[in-house]
């Protein structure tokens, strides 16, 4: 079942990465944004797993939810496709949290203060 | 729960707990980071985190209703994502505007500096200097190649000891950096290894100022490359594509401005070797406007005329022309030099003194290459000298003429004389003393004998008769013609001896030159019929080059006879026949008596002038060239 909040979620982060792709040779040569690149793709490829997860268990994209999913894992009944990409979901989220963390190394290195 | 919920549970505690930690690393490392983009990514990754435990929450079942924290703050994460990048991408644009504005106000304001900057070095040590600066970089330097251009040397640099870079060059090497910047004609950048495009030399001073990143650029006129500039920075950011357009800007002006200021150096050179060359001419050069203004006025000028330039310049030439003058020649030679482009001649002209003189003018019309009139470049030559050497030149002529032809009657009168003096002789012999023929006899004798005298005088002025020249002391012939003198100068003369001491010894015949004395004593005489003083003075003198050239006489010492007499003087007129055979002002004289002066004085190798003015008297002046050392000893 197809969740509205994670719709929502994956074409606004799909709007960020095109525009991020559209205006690559700007934001390439901006030294704060250049570290938050590689997790927004991380991002958005969880936010597209957590998307095509929905169509596994429903079947289909007949039934729309309005909540979020409740992920429903092989032993319960779930699909083993379901599974993987939910597992995706979260390690892509995981892998976004270690670039983000990255980033916010790099750019404290970058932007820190100096003695005078 | 089951062991794929443990994992969900695991990964997102430990994505919480990244995200956790970014968070604190930004908010307490980050602390220079402009505060938009600070704010937002704090936001987002708040946010983020908030998730993310929500969700571990939720999975771990601690908390079920996560999920509507979930359900509100998940869609908040791109949002917050995409407004990170517009804002941040137009907070950078603004500040590159800023920036750029800031460089481009820079380049203008350096590119105006060399606009009217005039030394090249001076050009180019601004230009290293500026582009340093403007990239935020710390070692800039300008190469120039040399005439074979297998070498570009640097000329001017910043950031390098001065000592370093004497005589550093680097020698053509195909492919590296700095040379393909010159040849290719546009910017090369390095990173600090550079590998094989790294010149060696470029490589030294890269170890030597620990430079990371490098950049050449060649220096471009006129699609010719004239140089390059390096500009190399120690910090770690490389050089942007903006730094390159910057740098690529500031060469465009700099080439220019380097080109004008070496054409300038060049122009003030050739304008300085000229100028040296006409401030140095022996000739007097004088350069004149339209308006006959002068502009130029040379050392040879000063020395002509004893007007110093600054005191004629932007004064008006007339000036140098005699007051008579002034208004109608110009006119005359200016119809001549419009017409024909120049104008040449013999010219009056006055010194600052006021004494006149006769110039050599020679007078060119200055015209633009489009043939506008600039002015008039005058060379003024003191035609005195050579007028003076003319002048010589006609009396040494008509003093040979007159000698050739004295000569030549001198003998046929002398035959005759013979003849009478003989004839005269028998006819005494024949007749008896005290008669009256005897009287008539002796008188024709003795007017036969004064004729024999005459005779011989003619010949002394003609040259006929040989010289006998030996070592002789002027002062004792002067002695001994002063005393002869005495006698035949009335009681109403002062007769004056200034023998000079230590005088040198002349090669002469003595009876000569107790003739000129004679003759001129005379002459004096004649001059003073109411008495005077007359003066004879001996001196030793050096004659200087100019001296020398005046009496056609060589450098070095000469003994000089002067006899001055306080007497009626000459005008003009009469001076300058002083010395002509048979010339004379007096009702019984022969004009033989300084014709004959100047004649002996000239045969001794010397030469005699007179200078005198009516009614102040006169002076005769004759310089012999001392024997040489040789007869002199002999004498003593």
């Amino acid at each position: 079942m197809l969740h509205l909040g994670e719709i929502l979620t994956l074409v606004i982060g799909l709007v960020a990465a095109i525009y991020l792709v559209a205006n690559w040779r700007q934001l390439r040569a901006i030294p704060t944004l250049r570290p938050f690149v590689l997790p927004l793709l991380f991002m958005v490829i969880s936010w597209a797993s957590a998307v095509v997860e929905d169509l596994f268990p429903a079947g289909g994209l007949t039934s729309l939810s309005v909540a979020f999913e409740e992920t429903v894992g092989p032993e319960e009944g779930g699909t083993l496709l379901s599974a993987v990409f939910n597992l995706t979901e979260h390690a892509a989220i995981l892998a976004a949290a270690v670039g983000l963390l990255l980033a916010a190394r790099s750019l404290a290195r970058q932007y820190q203060e100096r003695p005078r | 729960m089951s062991a794929f919920e443990t994992a969900i549970v695991v990964v997102e505690g430990i994505a919480s707990l990244l995200l956790a930690i970014a968070l604190v690393t930004l908010l307490l490392g980050a602390r220079r980071l402009p505060a938009t983009p600070r704010w937002l990514m704090v936001a987002l990754l708040l946010v983020f985190v908030l998730v993310a435990v929500a969700n571990f929450l939720s999975w771990s079942g601690l908390f079920v209703k996560a999920e509507f924290v979930q359900n509100i703050l998940w869609p908040l994460v791109p949002v917050l994502w995409l407004f990170l990048f517009v804002v941040e991408r137009q907070r950078t644009d603004r500040e590159r505007a800023t920036r750029e504005y800031g460089r481009m106000k820079a380049v203008h304001a350096l590119a105006t500096q060399l606009a009217v900057a005039l030394d090249p070095q001076k050009v180019m040590e601004g230009v290293v200097e500026a582009a340093a600066r403007l990239l935020d970089a710390q070692l800039a330097c300008i190469c120039l190649p040399d005439e074979a251009k297998t070498n570009l040397v640097i000329h001017a640099s910043y950031g390098i000891q001065a000592d370093e870079i004497r005589g550093l060059r680097f020698e053509r090497i195909e492919g590296t950096s700095i040379w393909r910047a010159f040849l290719e004609k546009r910017p090369f950048v390095l990173a600090h290894d550079g590998g094989h495009a790294m010149h060696p030399t470029n490589r030294k001073i890269v170890e030597r100022y620990r430079i990371v990143s490098l950049v050449n650029a060649p220096l471009v006129l006129s699609g010719e490359a004239i140089g390059t500039v390096g500009v190399g920075r120690q910090a770690a950011h490389a050089f942007t594509d903006d730094d390159i357009a910057l740098l690529e800007t500031l060469v465009a002006y700099a080439a220019v401005a380097i080109h004008n200021a070496r054409l300038y150096q060049r122009i003030v050179e050739s304008e300085a070797r000229h100028r040296a060359l006409m401030e140095h001419a022996q000739v007097a050069i004088v350069v004149v406007d339209v308006s006959r203004h002068i502009t130029f006025w040379n050392r040879g000028a000063e020395r002509l005329f004893g007007w110093a330039a600054a005191e004629v310049l932007q004064r008006h030439v007339e000036l140098i022309y005699p007051e008579e003058k002034r208004a109608d020649v110009p006119r005359e030679v200016l119809t001549h030099l419009d017409r024909e482009g120049y104008w040449f001649g013999e010219y009056p002209a006055v010194r600052k003194d006021g004494s006149r003189f006769t110039c050599f003018l020679s007078l060119s019309r200055v015209t633009d290459p489009s043939r506008k009139a600039l002015g008039t470049l005058g060379i003024v030559l003191d035609a005195t000298e050579p007028a003076r050497l003319r002048e010589q030149v006609v009396q040494a002529q008509k003093m040979e003429a007159a000698g050739a032809l004295a000569a030549g009657i001198a003998h046929d009168f002398n035959n005759l004389l013979t003849g009478i003096l003989g004839f005269a002789g028998l006819m005494k012999s024949s007749l008896s003393p005290g008669g009256e023929n005897f009287k008539a006899a002796a008188q024709i004798e003795a007017a036969a004998e004064r004729g024999t005298q005459l005779v011989r005088r003619l010949l002394s002025f003609s040259h006929k008769q040989p010289v006998e020249v030996q070592p002789v002391r002027l002062n004792e012939v002067v002695t001994e013609a002063a005393t002869f003198l005495r006698r035949v100068l009335p009681p109403t003369i002062n007769l004056v001896t200034r023998l000079g001491p230590r005088l040198h010894i002349i090669q002469a015949d003595a009876t000569e030159m107790h003739q000129i004395i004679m003759n001129l004593g005379v002459n004096a005489r004649d001059a003073m019929p109411r008495g005077g003083d007359l003066v004879l003075v001996t001196e030793n003198l050096d004659l200087r080059p100019d001296e020398a050239a005046r009496l056609g006489l060589e450098t070095g010492p000469h003994v000089r006879l002067t006899v001055t007499d306080t007497g009626t003087g000459m005008d003009p007129d009469v001076l300058q026949h002083v010395f002509e055979p048979f010339f004379t002002t007096k009702p019984k004289g022969a004009g033989l008596g300084l014709s004959t002066a100047y004649a002996i004085v000239t045969r001794h190798r010397g030469r005699i002038t007179c200078a005198s003015e009516a009614g102040r008297g006169t002076t005769f002046q004759a310089t012999f060239p001392v024997a040489p050392a040789k007869a002199a000893a002999g004498s003593a």
